[in-house]
């Protein structure tokens, strides 16, 4: 198990670890008789492109029902997508040969966000490490994958590892399950991580211990991470780049600092102004800009862009066309919106520094 | 905007709307005995928003449902303490008695509305369920759809004719809430009511809640993980601990002028406050409660745990009004906060 140096220059310019490419999912949905039928489906995930680097965090965030869980299933390989495609390394997954897909699967690792149910009950610890270590690591004798297993937990600070070998997860306490979670995530070297809401069920506590393992992990290895989260707080302390979903659509995407210090995106923006700081004096002085409603359902996804019935700078033109942003080499930042480029109009929607 | 004091808040300074007294709470788990609560002094003025703040597993929970008589009958052992409603005694009162003492003093909302609402009644009945007698003569429609309106359900919309399944996470609760309001209640006690919501609904919601805090002059018990919350709603926060109360003081002072090393440290995780300051993270986790002794409660991680700490610490008060229950605040123990990342020892007696 050789892990690729992550080389700063290459890691930039060089092409993605992992992309997906105007990549879609529709969900069937039951008809009148039963008849499941993906032309009424549901799109979850609707012609997203989001492309992931060796060694970076990318965080994809939005509120629920915003496609983002089924976007990093879709990363995973978990879902096939229904349009477009997921490459690895340049290749659309579903074709790779049998020797690379194992590559793919070994390199690509998750995380749930409820370790509870995503580890198996009846094992122990030990179990369900070893198991990993065995299926990835080749024929190995017992006392090797022993020794493996000793180390990970070492690795994700469950020390001394004897005091959890034996324990089954429900002799656990919520952070200790989510390390072993990542501990079988990161047994078997993996590139990157998908981790799904890793923080969100942990105390605020925890959490820290948990942004700190994760953040030494990443300068240790190398690792990257695709994290799903709703928590902005957290996506602005550790990533670097950020996906901002709605219904199913990119709004706005680009290097942190692009999207949190000068969103252009309403959406965006009144995501930011919602969030609460721990300051008191701040939320005594300030008027929070809150947008009306909640999110549609995606059975009825509003024509033109998405955003438009909450959105509150919409314009005609807003019900009726989808706005397109195209890539320039100039920057990274993309927003999803008819009048980000006007003066003054989304400034409107005031957002704290965040 | 928060912090507000209310022409019917500052009169009744003198007995407070709710007063919890040296409440403890016995539960029995898994054949051991444990102190879901120990010893926890808490009071609430009339007109006063006031947080309740902890971890999971600290007890915060137990002493909220303490107060409106819904402790686990299957796990409860006993009991010690008082709980001073206006005034009168609450706890131990049998169901029929607890019902006239609740009355028009307090309701509680829940994190999750779904498990509290019943979903084979339209949301307009659950309501006229809950208002008092005399509000059912009349045109009882008028009073639902005006609670509801409250609670931020636009007239007009046929809100009270559906059921729970038809509503949103966040209009659920704020059918919760509505619910609530029905028996006009100077105190309402919200357990974790925005924690299962999105961000963009939490913010409206407890707007919602800081509109009917100000315009209602309802006083106010949040429980809540999220310091976030507590920053913009609450003037007084108390912070729980394995149990125990550890730290009480006005928001302000509580977040800028935190006291105990277990705020300071929890303070200090908080993502927005890592990146200004390089903060340490908060080691290990809260104690098995069944296995406590003697002592500082938090001291297995703290960083300036001492000998001293082996004894129970009191409350110490200080002239701020700042009440903290550590060894560092006892005059005899030389005060060294160094080290800690929060740089303001305050002034120090």
């Amino acid at each position: 198990m050789t892990l690729t140096e992550p080389e700063t220059e290459t890691t930039t310019t060089s092409q993605p670890l992992l992309s997906a490419l105007n990549v879609s999912c529709v969900y069937a949905q039951a008809g009148q008789f039963g008849t499941l039928s993906r032309k009424r489906g549901v799109r979850a995930v609707d012609e997203v492109t989001v492309d992931v680097y060796q060694g970076e965090t990318l965080a994809v965030v939005g509120e629920s029902g915003c496609g983002k869980t089924t976007l990093s299933k879709l990363l995973l390989g978990l879902l096939p997508p229904s349009s477009g495609s997921i490459e690895y390394r340049g290749q659309d997954v579903r074709k790779l040969s049998r020797d690379q897909q194992q590559a793919f699967r070994k390199a690509v690792q998750v995380v749930f966000q409820d370790p509870l149910s995503s580890l198996n009950p009846r094992k122990q610890v030990r179990r369900i490490l070893g198991d990993i270590v065995r299926l990835w690591g080749g024929k190995q004798s017992a006392e090797a994958i022993n020794q493996r297993v000793q180390q990970v937990l070492r690795e994700v600070e469950l020390t001394p590892p004897r005091l959890f070998l034996e324990r089954f997860p429900h002799e656990l306490s919520g952070g200790q399950r989510q390390r072993v979670a990542i501990a079988k995530a990161i047994a078997v070297e993996p590139q990157l991580i998908v981790a799904d809401e890793p923080l969100s069920a942990l105390d605020v506590s925890v959490q820290g211990q948990i942004i700190e393992l994760l953040r030494r992990l990443q300068a240790e290895r190398g690792v990257g991470y695709v994290l799903i989260s709703h928590d902005l707080e957290v996506v602005r302390t550790v990533a670097d780049r950020v996906v901002v979903m709605y219904l199913g659509k990119v709004v706005e995407s680009g290097s942190v600092q692009e999207v949190f210090d000068a969103p252009k995106h309403p959406y965006t923006r009144s995501l930011l102004a919602s969030v609460l700081r721990a300051d008191p004096r701040a939320a005594q002085e300030r008027e929070r800009a809150l947008i009306a409603g909640e999110v549609p359902s995606l059975a009825s996804i509003p024509t033109g862009c998405r955003f438009h019935p909450r959105c509150p700078v919409a314009v005609d033109h807003c019900k009726v066309t989808e706005p397109d942003a195209t890539p320039t080499p100039e920057t990274t930042h993309l927003v999803f919106c008819h009048r980000a480029d006007e003066e003054g109009v989304v400034e409107q929607i005031e957002i704290p520094t965040l | 905007m928060s912090i507000q004091t209310h022409a019917n808040g500052a009169a009744t300074e003198t007995s407070p709307l709710l007063d919890v007294r040296r409440l403890t709470v016995h539960l029995n788990v898994r054949g051991r005995e444990v102190k879901a609560a120990d010893g926890v002094d808490l009071h609430v003025s009339a007109g006063e928003c006031v947080g309740l703040v902890g971890e999971s597993g600290s007890g915060k929970t137990m002493v909220a449902r303490s107060v409106v008589g819904l402790l686990p009958t299957v796990k409860l052992k006993r009991y010690d303490g008082d709980i001073l409603l206006d005034g009168t005694n609450i706890l131990g009162l049998r169901t029929k008695e607890l019902r006239r003492a609740r009355r028009g003093r307090v309701s509680m909302i829940f994190q999750e509305p779904t498990s509290y609402l019943n979903p084979t009644m339209r949301v307009g009945r659950q309501i006229a369920e809950a208002l008092p007698k005399g509000a059912m003569r009349g045109n009882p429609t008028e009073t639902i759809q005006g609670l509801l309106a409250q609670a931020g359900l636009p007239r007009g919309q046929g809100i009270e004719r559906r059921y729970p399944h038809q509503l949103s996470g966040g209009m659920k609760q704020r059918a919760m809430i509505a619910l609530a309001l029905a028996s006009d209640p100077k105190l309402l006690i919200a357990d974790e009511p925005t924690t299962a919501l999105d961000v963009t609904v939490q913010a409206q919601v407890l707007q919602t809640l800081r509109h009917l805090h100000e315009e209602r002059g309802m006083a106010i018990l949040l429980i809540t993980h999220d310091f976030g919350v507590i920053a913009e709603m609450c003037e007084r926060v108390y912070v729980m601990y394995a149990g125990e109360i550890v730290e009480s003081a006005d928001a302000v002072t509580l977040f800028e002028h935190p006291r105990h090393p277990y705020t300071r440290l929890l303070l200090d995780s908080l993502p927005g406050r890592r990146r200004e300051r390089e903060g340490q993270a908060l080691k290990g986790s809260i104690p098995d409660l069944s296995m406590l002794g003697k002592g500082c409660r938090f001291m297995s991680r703290c960083p300036f745990a001492r000998d001293a700490c082996r004894e129970d610490q009191p409350m110490r008060v200080r002239p701020n009004g700042q009440a903290v229950r550590c060894v560092l605040e006892d005059p005899d123990q030389s005060p060294s906060l160094n080290g800690l990342s929060v740089a303001e020892p305050g002034r120090h007696s």
